[in-house]
């Protein structure tokens, strides 16, 4: 039996019309519900401490372009310990500092912007050729500006992932090993929240794996650190190949669970249900 | 490589108790040994010229500091492979404590590393006959 579409001549023109009809203080009206419903969460959700919001911020700015928290790896929460740790927030610091002396009057205007662009084009300096990849066209002056702003980019991922992004944040702004905990944190979601028996346990067989597999390839990243001394784009690099492989091992043991039949019930043996209920 | 069920089953079991109980101890233990790191290996040991400016400052904090460890863990059994560091002795300032407690963790690292890795691997590409 052969299905036709319907899609009538007169519905399609009156899609169009009504599109070329809706004039942008329309558009308008129907952004603004969406946005203020934004704006209210936004403020519920984006952290008070400077150093969170900024790693909200970069969070928040890295799953829009990099879709990083819906794809599920953790080479993002490395990227940003490496991008956030002393020698570049020391920076941003001074700038900080800088503003506080115009504004108390200890600095004049001229003073303050070239204090300012020389430890930004320092910061980008130090960033390397890596920051228009990262900062994706925007250079680290004007994001610095947003984040100081305190603006956040407000897609409709972002809001979805408001929640998530908090608590990643306060993660995020103390380091990067944070993965593991975060990753075995969302296994322990999952497992709570997954009626089927069979996936609770691939759940915990997939996270347990994907974590010791992290585990032991980051200290193995040891034999590779000790022939070279390490700049911050290798260990962004190593970092990110860690991950990928964790994840990788993750994958491939949950498949290697399938296939043995998923006899084994990890989960009541371990106890790991009575813990994540 | 055709195998039987049977021992496709122990073996992904092998390989998961050993994953269980790696996770158990291996972190801890390599955070634990981070964190009571002698101060007389890291005044003796992690300066310049033995470790880069960029990698004396990141390393200092956790979790980075992890790495160091793991440096100075495989350097007491790879120490061929010190052409640059120059921290081959480091062994001479470590308390025996200390030094006992980076063999048990590099060992079971490998030993975890081939079994884990390596069964995974091995089952991964065999065939289970009927």
């Amino acid at each position: 039996m052969v299905v036709t579409d319907i899609s009538t001549p007169d519905s399609v023109g009156m899609c169009l019309a009504s599109d070329n009809q809706s004039s942008q203080s329309e558009t308008h009206l129907m952004m603004s519900p969406l946005k203020r419903e934004n704006l209210d969460q936004y403020k519920l959700y984006m952290p008070t401490d400077p150093k969170e919001r900024e790693a909200f911020w970069a969070m928040a700015w890295l799953d829009d372009n990099y879709n990083w928290l819906s794809g599920g790896l953790g080479a993002g929460l490395t990227t940003l310990g490496v991008l956030t740790h002393e020698q570049n927030t020391t920076l941003i610091k001074t700038v900080e500092t800088l503003y506080k002396q115009y504004q108390m009057g200890l600095i004049s205007k001229g003073q303050y912007d070239y204090g300012r662009r020389k430890a930004l084009s320092l910061f980008s300096q130090r960033l390397g050729p890596l920051e228009k990849l990262l900062l994706k066209g925007q250079t680290a002056q004007q994001a610095i500006q947003i984040a100081r702003s305190g603006a956040v980019p407000a897609t409709e991922k972002i809001a979805k992932n408001l929640s998530r992004l908090n608590k990643l944040s306060k993660l995020a702004s103390v380091g990067g090993v944070v993965l593991t905990g975060a990753s075995l944190g969302m296994g322990c979601y999952g497992i709570a929240h997954t009626q089927n028996r069979q996936k609770k346990n691939e759940i915990l067989v997939g996270t347990m794996s994907s974590t010791i597999a992290g585990s032991i390839l980051g200290y193995a990243l040891g034999v590779l650190l000790i022939s070279t001394p390490v700049g911050w784009v290798t260990a962004l690099a190593l970092g990110a190949g860690s991950a990928l492989a964790s994840y990788g091992a993750g994958e491939g043991a949950v498949k290697l669970y399938d296939m043995s039949g998923a006899k084994v019930d990890f989960a009541s043996m371990s106890g790991v249900d009575q813990i994540c209920k | 490589m055709q195998i039987s069920q049977e021992l496709f089953d122990h073996l992904f079991l092998i390989m998961m108790f050993t994953a269980m109980g790696g996770l158990l101890w291996q972190p801890p233990l390599w955070i634990l040994l981070t964190f009571f790191t002698p101060k007389k290996l890291l005044n003796t040991y992690f300066k310049e010229p033995h470790f880069s400016q960029g990698e004396l400052i990141f390393m200092s904090r956790f979790p980075w500091s992890l790495f160091r460890t793991s440096i100075f863990g495989w350097i007491l059994f790879l120490p061929f492979l010190d052409k640059k560091r120059n921290i081959r002795n480091c062994y001479e300032v470590m308390p025996t404590w200390y030094r006992i407690g980076l063999i048990l963790l590099t060992i079971s690292t490998m030993l975890i590393m081939f079994i884990f890795f390596g069964i995974m691997f091995f089952l991964l590409t065999s065939h289970i006959t009927k």
